[in-house]
């Protein structure tokens, strides 16, 4: 008997392995797995199926987050691939690099602003279409199976992981106006 | 186990009885006893035919303490040893007190496990003891009613109660021996009496400002399944703290300092209650509070003037809201509708300021004080099986984020919060010296990133590790989080095997070893009472689990398997069920543990059969109809 813990996100939810994700397939599929292991619904079973349903209703709950989420699934697709993902090491793209040094300038100056919500509107936007961008892009990188298209999707992961980290500061500072 | 008639629709299907569960809405100032009837959940009512308990409790020398109205109105003559608001100290600390615990009205005294306990005259009494004398009144209440014994319980919650109050509401609960289906979030619960009501799709918020808890939720419904995708709050919050405010601006008026007696303070704060009551329906009120000479200072207070009081309040609910709203990646366009739940909603301003908030108008279709009981119980009557086939699920998820400290007073955060539970999150730490053979696990809740900015729910250490370069260790660290939000935390170091694990006891909570102490003191008043209940809680436990494994055997014992396997189960069984007919509480157990081990395997077997049938599209069609 295959084990639900050794299969990939993808078998666990009976799609293809790729960056673009049936969003409606993904969530009824999540609907209909919790409906038979959530801990819900065996709250009369014996102490190791309740413990085995809490494992399972986590790791399909792991799995749904990380293919919904394009910043995860990418990062999920390329271990998937092979590629060896290494946080510490910084972008060798020197274009990117300049890019990042302003973009965290422009997020210190709305820490100090006199109009900070207005410039934080503007930003988050900016980011945002900078996010949209990026997959639209990692989509066409993912389907050409070469390794030039990995390294390509590596650097294109990289940008979006660095992007969102901004935008999860700026909604800590939105946090903090309140 | 809904799961086996799933999977084989057309087989005779067990017989079952029906189970008597009540829903338990423990709140702040009242809480509230609802069941399902004939298909209808509403709350019940006591001998008095009250609908609410007041959560208060008073204690006395020389006899069982009394609980609900009788001890509200003892609590002028009797302040220290009448406790109200206990639910405000539930898994609080030291460092708690100094916030809002100096203005209740109580002596406090310090546990050793560094609780707070409050002195009264049947010795210190904590906040759980307290929790769990006002559960006990309410179960005899329901078993009254029922006429019989419960087989479970669902209690609520605020949905931004931190693993340390949510851990104390589960020891007060085992205390007053109840046997807990699940912790539900407060607004969740509100949600499912809403939802199966009106039984509409979309997107709904629910705005829960309670007695002392303020929590709102965002929950999303769709085709049977309350998915919460965010939820924000503020657990000290409440209509306690509207009845302050009015209290310190009487006391102002009538030149009263800070330091009056406890009994006077009650008085005032009666007061103020019952103003804020009247205010509800009429534009004034007449007041009168005892000044310090012995006379009285009587005044009037005008709608207007009390809404400016208690606006900074209401303000203070509407970060939450927005924060709540930014999480689940919505703008308040995408709301379908508000629901209003717990008596502060009363408060026609809050109402207006919601309003305008969510540019809707809000729902107060269901008794803002009665909702979250009747969720409980429509929840309660499907986990104890009555209803098998029911098809809605709730998935809830952890409000606060939990993490680890690292160097340097940092939070490391493993599991953010909004995360769908249950969740298990690993993360791997390694040495910081070389020879290092000894780690300190140090877990937090909160989303400040320094530890002292967080609320820190235990430490723990793996010991013997084996002496490494700093670095080379590899100390996997593993957060569980169950469906009632409560963290279990493990550590392992890989390279060795070496492993550590707890059960979050919150750093002031009660120790195993401590419930203990506390059943065998209540042992005082009803010896016969709590060995009885306990043989019950065993029973009821044994029942479940012979019911269990005899659907298990009918369904799949043939192919799964081994004759020989299925001789030593059906043994077990029996014996089980021979013991049942006795009354030793550790003979019941024994056995109980026996049928746990042999069908151990066998639950693992059917699990993955069954699952994996269900997830290769074989069932599906029968289950999306």
């Amino acid at each position: 008997m295959e084990s639900l813990f050794s299969k990939d996100y993808f078998e666990l939810f009976n799609l293809p392995a790729g960056y673009d994700v049936d969003r409606e397939a993904l969530t009824q599929r999540y609907r209909e797995m919790q409906g038979l292991i959530h801990p819900d619904r065996f709250v009369n079973a014996t102490e190791k199926e309740r413990r085995m349903s809490v494992q399972l209703t986590a790791l399909i709950n792991e799995a749904y987050n990380v293919l919904k989420t394009p910043l995860a699934r990418a990062r999920y697709l390329l271990q998937l691939r092979g590629v060896d993902i290494d946080d510490s090491v910084t972008s060798k793209n020197i274009a990117f690099l300049t890019e990042q040094i302003e973009l965290r300038e422009r997020l210190e100056d709305i820490r100090h602003s006199d109009d900070a919500e207005h410039e934080l509107m503007k930003l988050a936007s900016e980011l945002q279409k900078r996010l949209s961008g990026l997959q639209v892009a990692l989509q066409e990188v993912f389907w050409e199976e070469s390794s030039a298209g990995l390294e390509k999707a590596y650097r294109l992961y990289d940008e979006m992981q660095f992007i969102s980290r901004l935008n999860d500061e700026l909604d800590e500072i939105e946090d903090a106006l309140d | 186990m809904v799961l086996f008639q799933i999977s084989e629709p057309g087989e005779t299907q067990i017989q079952r009885q029906h189970h008597l569960a009540v829903g338990i809405d423990l709140g702040t100032t009242n809480s509230l006893v609802a069941t399902v009837r004939d298909g209808r959940a509403e709350t019940m009512i006591d001998a008095q035919g009250h609908h609410h308990c007041p959560s208060v409790v008073r204690y006395f020398a020389d006899k069982p303490p009394v609980v609900g109205q009788a001890a509200k109105d003892a609590a002028y003559q009797d302040p220290l040893n009448t406790i109200a608001s206990a639910k405000r100290l539930l898994g609080r600390g030291v460092a708690d007190i100094e916030t809002t615990a100096n203005k209740l009205p109580y002596e406090f005294s310090l546990s050793d496990s560094g609780m707070p306990s409050i002195s009264t005259v049947a010795g210190d009494v904590s906040p759980v003891t307290v929790s769990a004398d006002i559960l006990k009144k309410l179960l005899q209440q329901a078993e009254a009613d029922l006429g019989g014994e419960l087989d479970g319980v669902v209690i609520t919650v605020p949905a931004y109660f931190d693993d340390a109050q949510r851990q104390a509401t589960k020891d007060a609960a085992r205390l007053a021996g109840l046997k807990v289906l699940r912790l539900l979030n407060e607004p969740t619960a509100a949600a499912v009496a809403y939802g199966l009501d009106s039984g509409s799709e979309g997107i709904h918020v629910v705005y829960d400002f309670g007695g002392g808890t303020f929590d709102v939720s965002i929950l999303r419904f769709s085709r049977g399944v309350f998915e919460v995708m965010a939820t924000a709050g503020d657990s000290a919050l409440g209509g306690d703290d509207v009845d302050r405010v009015l209290a310190e601006w009487m006391m102002a008026e009538a030149g009263l300092s800070g330091e009056i007696e406890h009994s006077h303070l009650r008085r005032v704060i009666g007061e103020a209650n019952r103003a804020k009551e009247a205010l509800t329906t009429e534009s004034s009120v007449q007041l009168s509070v005892d000044n310090a000479d012995g006379g009285q200072w009587q005044g009037s207070l005008s709608r207007i003037d009390f809404e400016a009081l208690i606006e900074p309040l209401i303000i203070r609910t509407l970060r939450p809201c927005r924060r709540a709203l930014r999480d689940a990646g919505l703008t308040t366009d995408g709301i379908q509708d508000v629901v209003m739940v717990g008596g502060s909603t009363r408060i026609p301003r809050v109402r207006e300021c919601v309003g305008e908030f969510f540019g809707r108008e809000p729902m107060v279709d269901i008794d803002p004080d009665k909702v979250v009981a009747v969720g409980a119980a429509i929840q309660a009557d499907i986990l104890v099986g009555n209803k098998p086939g029911d098809e809605m699920l709730l998935l809830d998820v952890i409000p606060l984020s939990l993490g680890l400290e690292t160097m340097g007073g940092l939070v490391e955060k493993l599991v953010p919060r909004n995360t769908t539970i249950p969740v298990v999150r690993a993360q791997e730490f390694t040495t910081f010296k070389d020879g290092q053979t000894a780690m300190s696990i140090h877990v937090l809740q909160g989303e400040r990133e320094l530890v002292a900015d967080s609320r820190s729910l235990a430490r723990f250490e793996l010991r013997g590790i084996p002496p490494m370069n700093a670095g080379a260790a590899r100390i996997r660290v593993t957060f569980q989080v169950d469906a009632d939000g409560l963290l279990s935390v493990s550590a392992q170091e890989l390279t060795s095997g070496v492993e550590s694990s707890i059960e979050i006891k919150p750093s002031y909570g009660l120790t195993d070893g401590e419930v203990e102490k506390m059943l065998a003191d209540s042992l005082r008043y009803a010896e016969d009472d709590v060995k009885k209940r306990r043989l019950h809680e065993q029973l009821v436990d044994s029942a479940r689990l012979i019911e269990a494994v005899e659907a298990a055997l009918n369904m799949d014992a043939d192919g799964m398997l081994t004759n020989k396997e299925c001789v030593t189960i059906k043994a077990a069984l029996m014996s089980l069920k021979d013991k049942q007919q006795g009354e030793d509480i550790a003979v019941i157990k024994a056995a109980h543990d026996k049928l746990e081990r042999a069908t151990s395997d066998f639950a693992a077997r059917r699990m993955n059969v069954h699952i994996n049938e269900a997830l290769s599209g074989k069932l599906l069609d029968q289950i999306i109809e």
